[in-house]
C-alpha cells in the first residue's frame, strides 16, 4: 500500500472515528464510512493540509471514496 | 423589557426581524414584499418558485420530458423564471423599504445555476441570498458575482469554521450575516451532524456565542447573526439582547409567518396550524436529501413510519441466521429471514401488505400493491428536484444517478411539498413546521381566528410578542 493511501486512511479513521477495519479504498464517505456533508468538506480540507495540495472545488465534489482521495492526491504529486 | 435595536442587514439599518425563507411556493415575494415593507427582512424562497398566468393564477407545474435530465433542465428553467417573478412581486410591495432576500436549498436541483439565473433576472431586487441545507460554500463566489450579500445557515460553529476556511474568507465583505438555525427546533431540514443527537436538544445561547467567538477569531465580529428556530416572543429572548457575548442578532421567523394575510398556503393549512398540540412536530430522517427535517406528525409521515417498521434484514439465499424462507410476489419468489422476522413478515403479507421492496441497506420494507404502485410511479416520474435523492436515486451527475437503489423509505418531497402548497390535504403532505408552531393555539394574538397581516404581526414581534 502506498504511502499515501495510508495517510489518507489515518485521517479518514480519526476524523469520522471509524474502526481501521471498516476502511477500504472503496469505501465511500458518506455511504459506508457514515459522514455527513460537514464531515465530507473537513476531510477535503484536511487532505489539503496533510499533502500540502489545493483540491478545488469540482474536484472536492468528485471525491466520495477513500481512493477518489488517493487517485487525486497521487495525481497531484505527480504533476 | 430591552430595547429591540435595529440592525444593518444588507447594507440597509432595519428591523431585526427576519423572515424565513420556505421552499416550495410557501414564502413567495407577496410575503418577502410584505416583510420588506415593514421594515423588516423578506425572504422568497427561490426553490421552485411558483410562476404565474395571464390570470394571476400559479401555472401549474408539468413537465413534459422524457428523461430524468430533461425533467431536471425544466425545473431549472422554471425555477428562474419563478425565481425572477417573486423577486419582481417582492421589490414591487417593498416600497423601496426593509431588504429583500431570496433562500435556496444548497441541495436542490441546479441550485447554482438557479441561483445565478435569478440573480441576473433580477437585478438589482435582491439585496441577499440566505442557503443553507447542506455546506453551501459556493454562495459566497455566487453572490460575489452579482455584488449580493450572502447568509449562510449553519447549525453549529464548526459549520461556519469549516466554510469560511474552505471559501467565505475570500469573500469576507459580502458576508450579510450568520443564519443560526437550531437543529432541534426549526422547521423544514435540519442541521444535525453526527456528532449532535437529535434526542438531547441543546440550548442555543451557549452554541451562539462559541459561534460568534469564532466569527471574532475570523474577523467578522460585527457581522449580525440571525437567530432562527424557536422564536416566538421577543420578550423571551432578553438575554439576548444587548449581549455583548452574543453580538449583533436579529430573529428569524419560520412558523409565524405561515399564519398571515399574505402567506399564500391554502386556508386548510392554515386552520390546522391554529390545532397543532405541544409535540405534535416530529423531527425525523425522512427526507430524500438524507437530512434530518421537521415536520407534522399527520398521516403522511404516519406512514413513513409504518412503511420503516415492515422492514426485515433478508436474503435471497438460506444461511444460519436468516433461516427462514418465505415466498413474496405474484411470482413467490423466495427471501430468507430470522424465525422472529418471518412470523413478521406473514402477519403483514396476510394484511395486505404483499408488495415486497428492496432499500439500499440491504433490507426490504412491505407495502400494499397501491403504496408500491404509487412508489414506482414518483420514481420513474423523478425530475431531479434534489443534487442527489434516495428516494430515487436520481444525482446532479453524469450517470444521473447515487449508484445506490432508489430507497422506498422515502418518498418524492417535489411532489408533496407541490401539492401542500397548492391545496392538497395537508394530513396527507409533508407539512413541514417548527417546532413551537403548536404556540399558534396558545398565542391570544391568534384567539377567535385572527389571522394578523405580515405589518400587523412584525408590529407585534417589536413590541415583545
Amino acid at each position: 500500500m502506498s504511502d499515501v493511501a495510508d495517510r489518507v486512511k489515518k485521517i479518514v479513521i480519526e476524523h469520522l472515528g471509524v474502526e481501521e477495519a471498516k476502511v477500504a479504498e472503496n469505501s465511500s464517505f458518506i455511504d459506508d464510512l457514515g459522514a455527513d456533508s460537514l464531515d465530507t468538506v473537513e476531510l477535503v480540507m484536511a487532505f489539503e493540509e496533510e499533502f500540502g495540495v489545493e483540491i478545488p472545488d469540482d474536484a472536492a465534489e468528485k471525491i466520495l471514496t477513500v481512493q477518489d482521495a488517493i487517485s487525486f492526491i497521487e495525481a497531484a504529486n505527480a504533476g | 423589557m430591552k430595547a429591540i435595536k435595529p440592525v444593518i442587514i444588507s447594507g440597509k439599518e432595519v428591523l431585526p426581524i427576519v423572515e424565513g425563507g420556505k421552499g416550495v411556493a410557501v414564502s413567495n415575494g407577496r410575503t418577502c414584499g410584505a416583510f420588506a415593507a415593514a421594515g423588516a427582512v423578506g425572504t422568497f424562497s427561490g426553490v421552485n418558485a411558483d410562476d404565474y398566468d395571464e390570470n394571476g393564477h400559479p401555472k401549474p407545474v408539468i413537465y413534459e420530458g422524457r428523461t430524468r435530465q430533461e425533467r431536471h433542465r425544466e425545473l431549472i428553467e422554471m425555477g428562474i423564471r419563478g425565481a425572477i417573478r417573486q423577486a419582481r412581486i417582492a421589490h414591487d410591495l417593498s416600497n423601496g423599504e426593509g431588504r429583500i432576500h431570496m433562500n435556496v436549498l444548497w441541495e436542490m436541483g441546479g441550485a447554482e445555476e438557479i441561483m445565478e439565473g435569478a440573480l441576473e433576472g433580477a437585478r438589482g431586487l435582491i439585496h441577499g441570498v440566505t442557503c443553507g441545507a447542506g455546506m453551501p460554500y459556493k454562495v459566497a463566489e455566487i453572490a460575489a458575482r452579482h455584488n449580493v450579500y450572502y447568509y449562510p445557515i449553519i447549525s453549529s460553529a464548526r459549520a461556519f469554521r469549516a466554510l469560511w476556511k474552505r471559501s467565505f474568507h475570500k469573500i469576507p465583505h459580502l458576508l450579510g450575516g450568520v443564519v443560526y438555525e437550531d437543529p432541534w427546533l426549526a422547521g423544514g431540514h435540519n442541521g444535525l451532524t453526527n456528532v449532535e443527537d437529535p434526542r438531547q436538544p441543546q440550548d442555543p445561547l451557549p452554541r451562539v456565542i462559541e459561534l460568534r467567538k469564532t466569527m471574532r477569531e475570523m474577523g467578522v465580529a460585527e457581522v449580525p447573526v440571525f437567530m432562527a428556530g424557536g422564536v416566538w416572543f421577543l420578550r423571551e429572548w432578553a438575554e439576548w439582547l444587548d449581549n455583548a457575548e452574543v453580538g449583533p442578532i436579529a430573529f428569524q421567523y419560520g412558523s409565524r409567518p405561515l399564519l398571515t394575510q399574505e402567506s399564500p398556503i391554502p386556508d386548510g393549512w392554515k386552520q390546522r396550524l391554529l390545532t397543532l398540540k405541544a409535540g405534535d412536530v416530529l423531527l425525523h430522517r425522512f427526507s430524500p436529501t438524507g437530512f434530518y427535517s421537521s415536520a407534522v406528525r399527520n398521516d403522511f409521515l404516519r406512514t413513513l413510519e409504518a412503511r420503516s417498521e415492515r422492514q426485515v434484514s433478508y436474503s435471497r439465499e438460506p444461511s444460519d441466521v436468516l433461516s427462514e424462507a418465505i415466498a413474496i410476489g405474484a411470482r413467490g419468489r423466495e427471501i430468507f429471514v430470522t424465525p422472529a422476522d418471518a412470523i413478521r413478515v406473514r402477519s403483514w403479507l396476510e394484511s395486505g401488505y404483499t408488495q415486497g421492496i428492496r432499500t439500499p441497506d440491504g433490507t426490504m420494507v412491505f407495502t400494499t400493491p397501491d403504496e408500491s404502485t404509487e412508489i414506482l410511479k414518483d420514481q420513474r416520474d423523478c425530475m431531479g428536484c434534489l443534487s442527489s435523492c434516495a428516494f430515487s436515486n436520481w444525482s446532479q451527475n453524469e450517470a444521473g444517478t447515487t449508484g445506490r437503489l432508489a430507497d422506498p423509505r422515502s418518498f418524492c418531497i417535489q411532489k408533496t411539498l407541490q401539492s401542500i402548497a397548492h391545496g392538497g390535504n395537508v394530513e396527507n403532505e409533508l407539512m413541514f413546521a417548527g417546532h413551537n408552531a403548536y404556540r399558534f393555539g396558545e398565542d391570544p394574538f391568534y384567539a377567535n381566528g385572527f389571522i394578523p397581516t405580515v405589518g400587523q404581526l412584525v408590529e407585534r414581534i417589536m413590541q415583545g410578542d
